[in-house]
């Protein structure tokens, strides 16, 4: 009899140990699952906040472009990487190198502006010009909440236990944005006019 | 009308001639005011406020000359601010009386508005107290002392007086017991002389916001001749009906005290500071916020409560925020109240955000994590880690509607004379001093003025 209710105590410890692990389980795949879906959701938020910057582009240029006669360049530049963007069939990567060059060359733009008073003076131009800083804010924001989303999807695949669930589910890590090198450095407007 | 009114028959009237104001019953209101005006002396506290309704109530009815015979009335006042306000007011009854701009610079308005304002140093305050307001604090502190002997000197009567009523009635009648006869006294003595005190410590308070608490302001929002936002910021060491509604509206709209938009069923608010830094509309006040339960009228008619309680008693502050948001965001200090997130689950979703410093001090709760991140730029975090030290006490702050409201709870009435310390000290003028800058400065510290466009 006794017997028995060792077998039975034993049973239902193991029971109850094979409970927790089921539900330890669930919640680091729940868990996984909500950090991988975070990551691709904060992705959308920056390609949302990138096209909106490309709609403003065009207008921006056509405003601009009759008055910045010596800056042909540089418009023509902006073009033709948005041209690229928007033609879709590029890699993620290149997507991203494309999107932090136009950010580049937005900037010289609206720094290139100061230098024509007539430009700057003109209210839709600053209306544009403001768009653009708010949406290079927002980008800016967005790409934060990505790399938050990132890191915690990164450091949820590299932890224990969520890594055994992580390899069992052949999650990969994600990459950060990271700045280019040269963004890093101040803009050099006297450069820029040469 | 008689020129004996009491107190709360002024406000009464005043109450009764702002509500006609409100209403678009500007007859009424004109003549409420006009016979208010002709009934109170100009130093009374309303006085302001009701010459300032008046002009409103004149304007409204499209009685311009009027408004503007009172408005010029006012632009010529010894009192700073009231003038000032004068002279803004005219300007908006006609165009005639706007200000010549300033040609000595070339930069155009809106930059020059915008120009940073040097914060005071607390050797300037110094000087300025030694220039300015030596005068007022030796008035100020012979009234302290004279409160001080009245209240000591009536405290002694009282204690005296019941001693020697029972040696007078134990000479004529005799009685044996005397502990029944200095019981009543006690249950006489004690409320009048707490009542008498009241009294006592109210009129050594009058006049010390207009003549001190109200330079200090205008010392600290003196940005130099040559800067146009100079003569923006006003005082009132009280405001009323329009502009209260006003701070229960943004207190309950805030968030930051409860969930609930249910607006507060008491709030007072003393020391208002309000105008524009730059291009920033700022305003902060102290301010009491209660919940009161069971109310009731006591026997004597006044308003009685079965529970009060404190919702918030410190400074809050409103300003437009520069950027367009329409998320809430929520930024917290991080104490162990602020970290269960049982409890704060209505402020959103928690932010974890870069800056460690900023998280050490802080808990962040938004219901977009874009938009929180857009308004928590970098630039601010550090600004509000570097506010937070300056500070040296919990800052709450929301960001909703596209306002930026600030919360700093205080334990202790602020801008208020000391009793029991001179006057002729500097520590307490350094403290109204700090706690005013602290609140005028958070344009400059959060910078505020920032337009991200330009």
């Amino acid at each position: 009899m006794s017997f028995i209710y060792t077998l039975l105590s034993v049973a239902i410890v193991f029971l109850l140990i094979g409970c927790a692990i089921f539900i330890l389980g669930v919640k680091i795949y729940n868990g996984l699952v909500y950090k991988k879906n975070q990551v691709s959701k904060s992705f959308s938020s920056v390609d949302v906040l990138l096209k909106k910057r490309w709609d403003l582009i065009p207008n921006l240029v056509s405003v601009v472009k009759k008055h910045m006669e010596f800056e042909q360049q540089t418009l023509a530049e902006i073009t033709r990487l948005r041209s690229q963007v928007m033609s879709g069939n590029i890699s993620e990567d290149r997507r991203l190198t494309l999107e932090n060059q136009i950010s580049r060359t937005m900037g010289n733009v609206v720094a290139l502006v100061e230098n024509y008073p007539e430009l700057k003076s003109d209210r839709h131009v600053s209306q544009l010009i403001a768009s653009l800083n708010e949406t290079e804010e927002q980008i800016s924001a967005a790409r934060r909440f990505y790399n938050t989303s990132v890191t915690d999807y990164n450091n949820a695949l590299e932890m224990f236990p969520s890594n055994i669930v992580a390899g069992y589910l052949r999650y990969q890590q994600k990459e950060l944005f990271v700045t280019p090198a040269e963004e890093k450095n101040n803009v050099n407007v006297g450069e820029l006019l040469n | 009308m008689d020129r004996s009114l009491s107190v709360s028959e002024i406000d009464r009237l005043y109450i009764q001639g702002d509500r006609n104001l409100h209403q678009g019953k500007f007859e009424p209101a004109i003549a409420t005011f006009e016979a208010l005006l002709a009934s109170i002396d100009p130093d009374e506290r309303l006085y302001f406020d009701v010459q300032r309704s008046l002009i409103k109530a004149y304007q409204q009815n499209e009685e311009l000359e009027k408004a503007i015979a009172l408005c010029q009335l006012i632009a010529e006042s010894e009192v700073a601010s009231t003038a000032l306000w004068g002279r803004n007011f005219l300007a908006v009854l006609s165009p005639k009386f706007l200000a010549p701009i300033e040609t000595e610079t070339e930069a155009p308005a809106s930059e020059q508005l915008a120009k940073p304002t040097k914060p005071k140093t607390l050797a300037e305050f110094k000087q300025f107290c030694q220039n300015n307001l030596l005068v007022e604090l030796k008035a100020l502190e012979n009234k302290r002392k004279y409160t001080l002997k009245t209240l000591f000197g009536s405290a002694i009567i009282c204690l005296i007086l019941p001693r020697f009523l029972v040696w007078v009635l134990s000479y004529w009648i005799g009685i044996n017991n005397p502990l029944p006869f200095y019981l009543l006294c006690a249950i006489v003595l004690i409320p009048a002389w707490i009542v008498f005190c009241k009294g006592a410590i109210y009129s050594y308070r009058v006049g010390f916001k207009r003549n001190i608490i109200e330079n200090i302001v205008d010392f600290i929002g003196d940005c130099g001749a040559s800067h146009r936002h100079r003569d923006w910021l006003h005082y009132a060491a009280h405001l009323f009906i329009e502009n209260k509604r006003q701070t229960i509206e943004a207190l309950t709209r805030s968030q930051i005290i409860r969930s609930e938009l249910r607006e507060p069923d008491y709030l007072a608010q003393e020391d208002c500071v309000y105008g524009k830094i730059g291009n920033t509309e700022i305003f902060f006040a102290e301010v009491f916020a209660e919940n009161r339960r069971g109310g009731h009228l006591d026997e004597f008619g006044r308003e009685k409560y079965l529970r009060k309680s404190m919702l918030f008693h410190g400074l809050f502050f409103e300003a437009k925020f520069v950027k367009n948001f329409v998320s809430r965001t929520f930024v917290m200090p991080n104490d162990v109240k602020n970290n269960i997130p049982l409890i704060n689950n209505w402020r959103g979703d928690i932010v974890n955000l870069e800056d460690p410093e900023f998280e050490r001090l802080f808990r962040v709760y938004g219901d977009n994590q874009i938009e929180s991140r857009y308004l928590l730029s970098t630039n601010l975090m550090s600004r509000l880690t570097e506010f937070e030290r300056k500070a040296g006490r919990k800052v709450y702050l929301s960001f909703i509607d596209g306002f930026l409201y600030i919360a700093i709870p205080y334990r202790h009435r602020l801008f208020e004379p000391r009793l029991f310390k001179s006057m002729m000290s500097f520590t307490p003028l350094k403290e109204y001093f700090l706690d005013l800058q602290l609140m005028i400065g958070i344009v400059e510290d959060l910078n505020l003025n920032r337009r991200i466009w330009m």
